[in-house]
C-alpha cells in the first residue's frame, strides 16, 4: 500500500481492523464447526467412553475434543480461503468504489484524483472498526453481516447445548453401563474372536466343536448311523501331567544279584483263610 | 497550465449546467441523446445520430455547436458529392499579376462539421472522411494539413428512406465513437414543442464554453480515474461481443478504448470523480450497437445489437 496520499494511512488502518474482523470470523467458524461436530460426538458417547478407559492421560481422554477443534480449525481455514471479499466490499455506499478507484489509481497525480484522495480521506477518517460490521453503515447487499450474527447465534446456541448437555452427562455416576451399547459391541467382537479360536482348537484334532446336542451322522463299519451327542455323553477326562513320584529302588553292586523277597505270599493271604490255603497247596504238592 | 486545469475542474459542473439548460432553450427532451452527444464531446470521439426525420437531429447538433465557442460547418450530403468538396481543393489564384496555386480548405476544416444524411454521399465521399476522423488530418495532392483541435464529426443518417443510399462501411462506422439514437417525443414534449415553434419569439443561444475551456474539459476527462476491475469489466464485455451468440463479427479493440473513454465522460457530466459500474454499462449501448454485426439467423429472427448488448453486460 504505497503512496503519497494520506487517505492511504486511514486505509492501512482499516485494513488492520478488517484483518482482526476476518480473524474473528475465522474463529467463529472453527468454534462453530468444532462445536457441531463435539456435540455429534457427545450424543453417540464417544467423548464419555474415553474419559473412561483412558482416565489417566488426560490428552487420550480428550482425543474427541481434540479432533473436533482441528476439524473445526481447518475447515475454517478452507472456508477463509475460498472467501474472496475485499475491505472495500465492506465500506458504505459510494465510499467502496471511491476507496477502490482512488487505491488503484494512487500512482496518478491528476488534479482529479488529488480530489479525490481528499474526498476519500475524509470519509474513511470517520469510518472506525465497529462501522464495518455494523449493518446500517454497510450496504445491504452485503451479507457478511447477517452471516456473522448468524455465526454468533449458532456459536452461543451450541455452547449453551454442549454445555448443558455436558453438565447432566457429568452429574451421573460414570459406570460401563453408562455406555452399555459400547460394551455390548465390544462384548460381541470379543465373542467373535473367541468362537473363532475354539473351531481352530477344534479343526487340529478333527471333530468340530459344534457337534454335542445336534443330529449328527455316524459311520460304523460302512454302516451309517443317526445319533445325538449330548454334552455329557462323551465327557471324560484327559490326563494330566504331576509331579514325578520317588520310587524306592535297593542298590545292588554287579555280579551279586539276588532276588529278595518283599514279603511271603503268605503273608499277602487273609489270616483266617491262610491255614486252609496252605493245606490246599500241600494236598496239592504230595497229591 | 496546471492551475487553469484547477479552475475548469472546479467549474465544470457549472459549464455543464449551463450547457444543458442553453441547450433545453431550443431542444425539448431528448436528455438521453443530449448527455450523449456531450460525452462524445468530452470523449473527443465523432458520434452518428440515427432517427426518423424531423425528430431534430440536426436542430441538436447545431445547437450544441452554438453553446461552445467552436467553428462549426455543416455538409448536406448528396449522392454527386465529391470528396474535394468536403476536403477543399487547391485553386489557381491571381497574385500581383502572377498566378499561383492556393489550397482552399474544404467544410471539414472546422472543430465540428456536421455531415447531414451522411448515407446518402458516395461512398467514395464517404472514405475521404476517413483520414481526417481518425488521423485529424486532410491529405490533398502532396501536402498534408492538419484539423484544428478539437475536432469532431457529428453525422446524421435516416433509417428509414434507403433507397439512393450508401450504408456507411464497417470501417467507418467503427470511427464513431457513439451510436446515439434519437426517440419519438413523449406528448408532453411535443406539446411544448409544438408551443415554441409556433410563436414569434425565437430562442437564442448563448456560447458558454470557449475552446480552450473545451480541451481542458477533454483532458479533464481523460484523468477521470477508474478502478482496475471495472477497466477489466469492460473489456471483457468487449471480447464477450466476439464469442456471442447469435454476433457474426464482435467489436474491435477501438470498442474497449471507446467503453473506458464514454465512462469517464459521463462519471465527470455527472459530477463524480471516479467511474462507476453504472457509467460502464449505461456507455456500452451507443459505444458497441454500430459495431456488432448480427449473424443472419439473429437478423431473421429480429434480434437488435441492443439486446444483445443487455445479454452480454448481464452476462459478464
Amino acid at each position: 500500500m504505497e503512496g503519497s496520499y494520506e487517505f492511504l494511512v486511514d486505509l492501512r488502518r482499516l485494513t488492520a481492523s478488517y484483518r482482526q474482523i476476518k480473524m474473528v470470523l475465522y474463529l467463529l467458524d472453527a468454534i462453530l464447526v468444532g462445536t457441531a461436530v463435539y456435540a455429534a460426538l457427545l450424543l453417540i458417547g464417544i467423548p464419555a467412553f474415553f474419559r473412561f478407559y483412558w482416565q489417566d492421560s488426560l490428552l487420550l481422554a480428550e482425543i474427541p475434543a481434540i479432533i473436533s477443534l482441528l476439524f473445526g480449525l481447518s475447515l475454517a481455514y478452507i472456508l477463509k480461503r475460498r472467501s474472496k471479499s475485499s475491505l472495500f466490499e465492506h465500506l458504505a455506499g459510494s465510499l467502496s468504489a471511491k476507496a477502490k478507484t482512488a487505491y488503484d489509481n494512487r500512482d496518478s497525480d491528476s488534479v482529479i484524483m488529488q480530489n479525490l484522495a481528499e474526498n476519500v480521506k475524509r470519509k474513511l477518517s470517520r469510518v472506525g472498526i465497529f462501522d464495518l460490521i455494523n449493518g446500517q453503515r454497510i450496504s445491504l447487499k452485503d451479507r457478511s453481516v447477517p452471516v456473522l450474527y448468524f455465526k454468533f447465534g449458532m456459536v452461543v446456541l451450541f455452547l449453551a447445548g454442549v454445555a448443558i448437555f455436558g453438565q447432566s452427562q457429568a452429574g451421573d455416576d460414570i459406570s460401563p453401563a453408562s455406555f452399555q451399547s459400547l460394551m455390548e459391541l465390544k462384548d460381541e467382537a470379543t465373542s467373535l474372536f473367541q468362537e473363532e479360536e475354539q473351531e481352530n482348537q477344534f479343526s487340529d484334532s478333527g471333530i468340530s466343536g459344534k457337534i454335542y446336542g445336534k443330529p449328527s451322522l455316524a459311520i460304523l463299519q460302512e454302516e451309517k448311523l443317526e445319533i445325538e451327542i449330548f454334552p455329557g455323553s462323551g465327557a471324560g477326562f484327559r490326563s494330566e501331567e504331576t509331579e514325578p513320584l520317588d520310587r524306592l529302588f535297593q542298590a545292588a553292586t554287579p555280579g551279586e544279584g539276588v532276588a529278595v523277597p518283599t514279603e511271603l505270599y503268605i503273608e499277602s493271604l487273609p489270616p483266617q483263610h491262610r491255614e486252609i490255603i496252605k493245606r490246599y497247596f500241600e494236598n496239592l504238592a504230595s497229591g | 497550465m496546471r492551475d487553469d486545469l484547477i479552475n475548469v475542474y472546479n467549474d465544470a459542473p457549472a459549464i455543464f449546467e449551463t450547457i444543458r439548460s442553453e441547450i433545453d432553450k431550443v431542444v425539448v427532451g431528448q436528455k438521453k441523446a443530449i448527455e450523449q452527444i456531450l460525452v462524445g464531446i468530452l470523449a473527443g470521439g465523432h458520434i452518428l445520430l440515427e432517427s426518423n426525420p424531423g425528430l431534430g437531429k440536426t436542430l441538436l447538433i447545431k445547437t450544441i455547436a452554438q453553446t461552445t465557442g467552436l467553428d462549426f460547418s455543416r455538409i448536406q450530403c448528396t449522392p454527386d458529392l465529391m470528396p474535394a468538396d468536403i476536403t477543399g481543393t487547391t485553386i489557381i489564384e491571381d497574385v500581383d499579376g502572377t498566378k499561383e496555386f492556393r489550397f482552399e480548405q474544404g467544410p471539414i476544416f472546422a472543430n465540428i462539421v456536421l455531415a447531414d444524411e451522411i448515407n446518402r454521399a458516395s461512398p467514395r465521399t464517404q472514405s475521404a472522411m476517413l483520414e481526417a476522423m481518425q488521423e485529424k488530418q486532410v491529405t490533398v495532392g502532396k501536402n498534408t494539413y492538419k484539423l484544428d483541435e478539437p475536432f469532431f464529426v457529428l453525422a446524421t443518417q435516416n433509417p428509414i428512406e434507403m433507397e439512393g443510399t450508401f450504408p456507411l462501411p464497417e470501417a467507418q462506422l467503427d470511427r464513431f465513437l457513439l451510436k446515439v439514437y434519437i426517440d419519438y417525443p413523449s406528448l408532453e414534449e411535443e406539446y411544448k414543442i409544438a408551443e415554441m415553434y409556433t410563436g414569434h419569439q425565437v430562442p437564442t443561444i448563448s456560447r458558454v464554453v470557449t475552446k480552450k475551456e473545451l480541451l481542458s474539459l477533454q483532458q479533464l476527462t481523460r484523468d477521470i480515474p477508474i478502478s482496475d476491475d471495472l477497466k477489466m469489466a469492460a473489456i471483457k464485455v468487449v471480447v464477450a461481443t466476439r464469442n456471442w451468440d447469435g454476433v457474426e463479427y464482435g467489436v474491435s479493440p477501438r470498442a474497449s478504448i471507446g467503453i473506458t473513454l464514454a465512462a469517464k465522460a459521463r462519471a465527470f457530466l455527472q459530477g463524480r470523480d471516479y467511474v462507476s459500474r453504472e457509467d460502464l454499462d449505461i456507455m456500452a449501448y451507443p459505444i458497441l450497437r454500430h459495431r456488432i454485426i448480427l449473424s443472419f439467423e439473429s437478423e431473421r429472427k429480429g434480434v437488435t445489437t441492443d439486446q444483445v448488448i443487455s445479454d452480454i453486460l448481464k452476462g459478464v
